[in-house]
């Protein structure tokens, strides 16, 4: 065999293989490219007109998006998902890096609490929320525990707390689970040093275990913030989105704007600017990573 | 050496203390899943006796059996699981297949197909619900199997976990095993498929607590109760009994109970791959 002949077999292989490369991505790509980037493209382009979704969409120009400036709900709305977001995040950041430090301390048989206060998270959102909804009873649980008769749900000042003490607690292992595996990877080196030393246990933790523990919490923030923009389930089945707009959250408000006002391009737009700010958020996400990866 | 073998064990004070200060947290979680527990076996006027009753008095097996009379719940179980089942299924074979062309193969446009995957992986569902409705709409598939399945039978997320996965493959193992005479089909489905185990258990159990959960995409697109999955019908169901809490709790808890069941088998592998991934919607 020539070696002109060789050449050409060891290409038509490569070519096989990237061939084969390509047949494997494509029942997995282009479904989201259907599924996915197209409704991306379709929101932007629906973000332009005044449909009512029935009828066929006319273009507008950027009229949604300048009324969405001036549209006192869309702001509330924004707010709403901020407060939510630093009220979750904020709270969550602390208990769980306690959290987080009371497992790293490895005390023996503190292994099946772990398990425990994940299972929160796992279990169905609906259902959750549903049982935290008769807790929060005039005559509920909540209530009776703390002597109190509050109407947690309907009271303008206390039904965004609530929702986001439900919160926090769905989620609170979860997030500890994120900083104990970020509590893991530091070396143990690193504290045997700092103890021959002589550093106590106070300045092992703010001295070692904090500072390289920020990529994890950053993380927390960060998935506090998304999962606070995807917020739904929780103010649609326990407030509406109110008392008033109290717990209208960015996600309710796109959703009732579509579905229940059938006003498709103005929510398209607010879509549109959910979409940049998650990306934004992801972006960050994934620089962070990066950094913790590094 | 690993981290846990030079790691000074806390003295029996310090462990106390971690301890109570665990116990003190853990009690707070539990009540809830507790109270939800025993209030589904109890009366509408003993949740709301003063002082709680934590332990019930009688217990009332009949709130399951009436709650599942009073609904069609059996096909909204039904539902969920075709749903789940199929939408798990789905996303298991695209991902590993794509996971395996993007870990190990070069091909024209691998990186503009992989920006696609990146995508779909951090756009949240929520800002593109509306097209996607319209598009199901479009495609006849409103109070549908196909569209409560199709638009998510495909996961970024998974595409990505695999990738992430195969990609510590040891190319030299796959190079042995096609100098050993094996089809490319054969290095995926005897190499790469069975050392990949652990990574597609973990996204099949993910995969389906998700679906098994989801509310938003079936309140959009199922009103019909031939294809209500369960979170829709147990919706459904508080807004004709809204008063009627046990039975609230007793269907929220046969709810919850696939997902418990899956949780206790595999919280090891659910518990890491959340906190390694940062998956949770």
């Amino acid at each position: 065999m020539s070696e002109g002949q060789q050449k050409s077999q060891r290409l038509t292989l490569a070519r096989r293989r990237s061939l084969f490369g390509l047949l494997l991505v494509l029942p997995g790509v282009v479904p989201l490219l259907i599924f996915v980037i197209y409704p991306m493209g379709s929101a932007l382009y629906l973000s332009f007109t005044n449909w009512q979704l029935f009828g066929s969409p006319h273009l507008q120009g950027a009229q949604n998006y300048t009324a969405l400036g001036s549209d006192m709900q869309f702001r509330s709305a924004l707010t709403v998902t901020l407060e939510f977001a630093l009220g979750t995040a904020l709270p969550s950041c602390v208990l769980a890096l306690g959290l987080a430090l009371l497992f790293n301390a490895r005390a023996r048989f503190t292994g099946w609490y772990q398990p425990l206060l994940f299972l929160p998270a796992v279990l169905p959102t609906v259902v959750t929320s549903l049982v935290w909804g008769i807790l929060y009873q005039g005559n509920g649980v909540i209530n009776n525990v703390l002597g109190l008769n509050v109407s947690w749900l309907t009271d303008q000042s206390w039904a965004l707390p609530a929702l986001i003490v439900m919160t926090i607690w769905t989620n609170l292992g979860y997030y500890a689970v994120i900083l104990v595996a970020g509590l893991r990877e530091i070396p143990s080196d690193y504290y045997e040093a700092a103890r021959i030393d002589g550093a106590g246990t106070l300045a092992l933790i703010l001295h070692i275990a904090l500072p390289l523990v920020r990529p994890a919490l950053l993380f927390v923030v960060v998935i506090a913030t998304s999962n606070a923009l995807t917020l739904f389930i929780q103010p649609y089945l326990l407030t509406q989105g109110g008392p008033g707009d109290a717990t209208r959250t960015l996600s309710e408000l796109i959703y009732d704007t579509a579905f229940s006002f059938l006003n498709i391009g103005k929510a398209s737009a607010m879509s549109f600017v959910l979409l940049a700010v998650s990306l934004i958020l992801a972006f960050f996400q994934f620089s962070v990573l990066g950094r913790g990866e590094g | 050496m690993s981290a846990g073998e030079s790691h000074k064990r806390p003295s029996r004070l310090q462990s106390v203390l971690v301890h109570l200060a665990l116990a003190a947290v853990g009690i707070v979680v539990a009540i809830p899943l507790y109270w939800t527990v025993i209030s589904s076996l109890s009366t509408n006027a003993d949740i709301f006796a003063t002082p709680i009753q934590w332990l019930p008095t009688s217990l009332h097996w009949e709130n399951f059996s009436q709650a599942l009379g009073a609904a069609p719940f059996g096909r909204y179980f039904l539902n969920s699981a075709v749903v789940g089942v199929a939408v798990t299924c789905t996303t298991l074979v695209t991902s590993a297949l794509a996971g395996y062309g993007f870990a190990k193969f070069r091909f024209p446009g691998r990186r503009a197909l992989f920006v696609v995957v990146l995508i779909a992986l951090m756009v949240p569902f929520q800002a593109i619900m509306i097209p996607l409705f319209v598009l199901t709409r479009q495609l006849g598939w409103l109070n549908s199997y196909a569209g409560l399945i199709v638009p998510g039978a495909v996961s970024g997320f998974g595409i990505f976990l695999m990738r992430q996965f195969m990609s510590k493959l040891p190319d030299a193992l796959l190079e042995a095993a096609r100098l050993d005479g094996c089809s490319e089909i054969q290095v995926f489905m005897r190499i790469v498929l069975p050392l990949s185990r652990s990574a597609l258990a973990a996204l099949a159990v993910l995969t389906f607590l998700a679906s098994w959960n989801n509310f938003l995409w079936p309140l959009i697109v199922a009103q019909s109760p031939d294809v209500m999955t369960v979170p829709l019908g147990i919706v459904q169901f508080r807004g004709s009994y809204s008063t009627n809490y046990i039975q609230i709790l007793a269907v929220s808890l046969m709810a919850a109970a696939p997902i418990i069941v899956l949780y206790l088998l595999m919280q090891r592998q659910i518990i890491e791959t959340f906190a390694s991934s940062g998956v949770k919607g």
